[in-house]
């Protein structure tokens, strides 16, 4: 079942309704709803603390929503384990890597390429027996420039590569849908660049859903995108919309001073709204800028 | 009935002693996330010191004060050494003081022999006194280890909750690199949490030789049941010790009097349940 | 067998030795040697078999004494492998793992004093291990890390209570000697030359299918288990399945271990279930080597060695086990075998040193 990314017909490729979540008094997701086309780019944006994270673990059923629902091509997955949600297509990294930092590469690529056929309980034969799935580890990671690291031990890689093994591992399950958090998270600027270039080569009809705070990443990335803040969603629409809506830009360039410094910690990622050409009024960042990030000319 | 209120007593008794040696045990889990298998077995060493200051002193007070401080010493020095070339390998300082165990066993074996050993208590304490209410004749010694247990049970909650130390320990608990972050001295917290486990734990032996005696194996019993008590209660809580501690005491004294055949295996019966219901514990909060 | 232990960090998996393939320099037979050598991990084939030819010699030479410590190491091995494959690659350490070789060997002692054949009595104490197993799997494996440590050192316990108290079964702190050994046709092994080539096979054949197990897709599984369980459950794995299996696999293994114990022996006391022999289990596996496989078997047979020769002379031995516990925890947490894996990546090292001087054609 795949899709362009203009494609109205058939059900959304990812729905969430209302979902809610509480923990002992706090409330980290706060009746949130979205629908998110096949085929669609789509971000997740907000301050620290939005619930961003949260939201995807309820997608990804590492937790259970207090209340709502969620949905994978219209089929009603709430109530699914995560193993279950990954074999009907539904991918996820971390925003913390998590890879096998005691394994090699290739023992990373391999687990995941067993993950959802029988043989990932296979007793008898030797895990390098299996030539396809080695040619496809092979190449998987040759797709992203790792294959001259096949050998090496996870815990040896530098952060971008592990960022790269992280996003490698979600798509070696062949997934409809992927939910990255942060991928660009901790990079170099010249990292960064690779990361985008990794994930606008991604398959069209794969629906990426994205939390992303570098605007950079996000601007080459991604076509539409939901706000969150303090666990509600502000809006959710087009990039331009988005950057243009009125709330928006009051939560990132100051109503309340509390949101402000977050903001403008991000080294080189001016807010959103700062970065359109339409804005108004001096940006607001600290410290240096960088050369992926200067110049607001780019457009959308 | 007096049989059942007696039973009751014991029972209690019981999870007083337990509860002297699990609550070290979870607090030094809690803060430190160390497994201190070796934990019986300074309960044990703390029983066998006693039993020789008391023998010689006549006097039970300096056998419980020996014992205390000797353990809670030996307990500082292990954490200075042993815990801290570990650095924090959860497992490493698992199989560390599983090695300890056994070095601690032989050297009390070599020390005072194979052979059980009780101690008795002197005067009023060795004799029994009728209770009210009910009257049943009980053993003081054993109406002593209740009174102590709370005693100390009260004063620890009182430690926990109400000073600033206990806080810090709370805190820690709850998240490490966060009371470290506060500039506390997490050093010294460790250390003092780990001398004050030892310290308990070496008094319950002297308390427990009374009335479980001091013998060879006695450091497997009494870990199993506080570990027992801490899977039930959950590791790292120390109300959930004490919880954990009354339904183990309980629970085994009651099997033991009412269900012989089934004395070793009772003890197995909540543990199942909890896990099968609630893994981490009914106290559980300790993120795993 | 396949070659044993796992790839040390860095080596590449895809160049296993081979002496002259295509595109190799054939007839330059010392560097193709060198070559070959490199980047080989067949320390367990080689290692292997030069000590079963030892065993094998030893057994057959028909001295009482020798072969029941052999045999009682090969037991031994068996646990301590069984014990690796749960704690070492998926990360389970259990501390109960007497108890399960003691309920093999109770199993069929108790068999047999009911009346039954020998033969029957082996599948009535392989049977209660692996009922055993699988019932308490389904608790044990709802915990991780240090609450598996605690459930199954419980587990352990219980059992041993249970076979002192039960008395009625288990007779008690006595223990139950055993008297016919099974025998089919000219296969006979109350003879002992037969008992002691059956023991060294079994232990072939165990050694043999945990090898296999942990090069399989499964074994890899395990490993992720231990590494990053959370991350393994995302890609679709369902890890409590996996731990279960495991648990599963070492226990009944361990059974095992538990009648052949009974059949060297002739006799099964709650002794052989003590805390004690928990520990020592663990302690053959750390000091062989967590995740190899061949080390705890080795380490089985440093252990038993010690505490049948040591304790001759040392009555302190108990404190030495200990202490050699702590030491290889504090100093070599890879344990013997990884001494024998860093000895080896040394001679790789001097290898790629001498391949790389001057004149020589550079490795391909």
């Amino acid at each position: 079942m795949t899709a362009g990314p203009c494609q109205p017909a058939g059900p959304p490729a990812l729905a969430a309704d209302h979902l809610c979540r509480r923990f002992r008094g706090v409330t980290a997701v706060a009746d949130v709803s979205l629908r998110v086309a096949a085929g669609a780019r789509f971000g997740i944006i907000g301050p620290n603390g939005a619930g961003k994270t949260t939201l995807f673990n309820l997608l990804s059923g590492e937790l259970r929503p207090t209340t709502g629902s969620v949905a994978l091509f219209g089929r009603d997955i709430t109530g699914l384990r995560t193993y279950r949600r990954v074999a009907l297509g539904l991918g996820r990294t971390f925003q913390i890597t998590r890879i096998f930092s005691d394994l090699t590469v290739l023992e990373n690529l391999t687990l995941a390429l067993h993950g959802l056929s029988r043989s990932k309980l296979s007793l008898l034969r030797p895990w390098r027996s299996y030539r396809a799935k080695m040619a496809e580890a092979a190449e998987l990671a040759a797709s992203f420039g790792l294959a001259q690291r096949l050998a090496a031990s996870a815990s040896d890689l530098s952060h971008g590569e592990v960022r790269e093994l992280e996003v490698l591992l979600a798509l070696a399950l062949k997934p409809r849908v992927l939910l990255l958090d942060e991928p660009a998270a901790g990079l170099s600027p010249a990292e960064r660049v690779d990361i985008q270039a990794l994930l606008t080569s991604l398959p069209a009809e794969l629906t990426l859903i994205m939390i992303e705070h570098d605007i950079d990443v996000l601007r080459g990335v991604v076509d539409s995108a939901a706000v969150l803040h303090l666990g509600s969603l502000v809006i959710q629409g087009t990039m331009r919309d988005v950057q243009n809506d009125e709330r928006v830009r009051e939560l990132y360039l100051g109503g309340a001073g509390a949101r402000a410094p977050e903001i403008l910690a991000l080294e080189d990622s001016p807010p959103p709204g700062t970065s359109s050409p339409e804005a108004a009024g001096p940006p607001h960042e600290a410290g240096p800028q960088g050369p992926t990030s200067a110049g607001a000319g780019d457009g959308p | 009935m007096q049989q059942f209120i007696a039973q009751t007593l014991n029972g209690l008794t019981l999870a007083g002693i337990v509860f002297l040696v699990s609550s070290g045990f979870t607090l030094v889990f809690g803060v430190m996330r160390v497994t201190n298998l070796s934990h019986g077995a300074v309960y044990l060493l703390g029983g066998y010191i006693g039993y020789s200051v008391i023998t010689a002193t006549h006097n039970f007070l300096y056998g419980l004060a020996a014992a205390a401080i000797g353990m809670g010493l030996f307990g500082l020095l292990l954490e200075r050494t042993l815990i801290t070339w570990l650095k924090g390998n959860e497992m490493s300082e698992l199989l560390a003081t599983l090695g300890l165990i056994y070095v601690i066993d032989d050297v009390s074996l070599a020390i005072w022999g194979g052979s059980p050993l009780t101690i008795n208590l002197p005067g009023v304490l060795g004799g029994s006194s009728t209770l009210p209410v009910s009257g049943i004749v009980y053993p003081n010694d054993r109406l002593f280890i209740l009174a102590v247990s709370i005693v100390i049970a009260l004063g620890l909650y009182y430690l926990l909750r109400r000073t600033r130390i206990g806080a810090i320990i709370r805190a820690g608990v709850d998240d490490r690199e966060m009371v470290s972050a506060l500039g506390i001295n997490v050093r010294r917290v460790f250390a003092l949490v780990f001398t004050l486990g030892a310290l308990l734990a070496g008094f319950a032996g002297v308390l427990g030789g009374t009335v479980l005696g001091v013998y060879t194996g006695g450091d497997s019993d009494i870990l199993l049941f506080a570990l027992a008590v801490v899977i039930i209660g959950g590791l790292g809580s120390f109300e959930g010790a004490i919880v954990g501690s009354l339904i183990i005491g309980l629970i085994e004294t009651y099997g033991t009097a009412y269900f012989p055949a089934l004395a070793y295996s009772i003890l197995f019966i909540p543990v199942i349940v909890i896990l099968l219901v609630k893994p981490q514990g009914l106290l559980g909060k300790v993120n795993r | 067998m396949t070659a044993g232990g796992q790839a040390p960090a860095g080596r590449a998996p895809a160049v296993e030795a081979r002496p002259a393939g295509p595109g190799r320099p054939a007839g330059r037979g010392a560097r193709a040697a060198l070559t070959a050598l490199r980047g080989s991990r067949r320390f367990g084939g080689p290692v292997a078999a030069v000590a079963g030819g030892v065993a094998l010699v030893l057994l057959l030479q028909g001295n009482g004494f020798t072969s029941t410590l052999i045999l009682d190491m090969l037991v031994y091995a068996i646990a301590a492998m069984a014990l690796d494959f749960l704690g070492g690659y998926a990360g389970l350490i259990s501390l109960g793992q007497a108890g399960f070789l003691g309920v093999g060997a109770y199993g069929v002692a108790i068999a047999e004093v009911h009346f039954f054949s020998p033969w029957a009595a082996v599948g009535i104490g392989l049977g209660a291990a692996l009922v055993l197993g699988l019932a308490l799997g389904i608790v044990a494996v709802r915990v991780r890390g240090v609450s598996f440590v605690i459930i199954t050192l419980a587990m352990g316990q219980v059992l041993w209570g249970l076979a002192f108290q039960w008395v009625g079964l288990s007779e008690g702190d006595n223990g139950i000697p055993l008297t016919i050994l099974p025998s089919i046709g000219p296969f006979d092994l109350n003879d002992p030359l037969t008992l002691r080539m059956t023991v060294l096979a079994v232990f072939a054949v165990v050694a043999a299918l945990l090898v296999t197990f942990v090069h399989s897709p499964f074994g890899l599984s395990l490993r992720g288990v231990r590494s990053n369980e959370t991350r393994l459950a995302a890609l679709g794995y369902r890890t409590g399945l996996h731990c279960y299996l495991a648990w599963v696999i070492a226990v009944f293994f361990t059974g095992v271990a538990g009648v052949l114990y009974i059949f060297v022996n002739q006799l099964i006391s709650p002794a052989t279930m003590a805390f004690s022999q928990d520990g020592l289990l663990v302690i053959m596996v750390v000091l062989g080597g967590l995740r190899s496989i061949w080390g705890p078997a080795l380490g089985a047979v440093v252990i038993v060695l010690f505490q049948q020769e040591l304790s001759i002379y040392l009555d302190r031995w108990q404190t030495v086990m200990g202490l050699t516990l702590i030491a290889v925890v504090l100093f070599s947490p890879g344990g013997l075998w990884g001494l024998v894996r860093a000895a080896g990546r040394r001679r790789d090292a001097l290898i790629a040193r001498l391949e790389a001087r001057p004149g020589k054609r550079g490795r391909p």
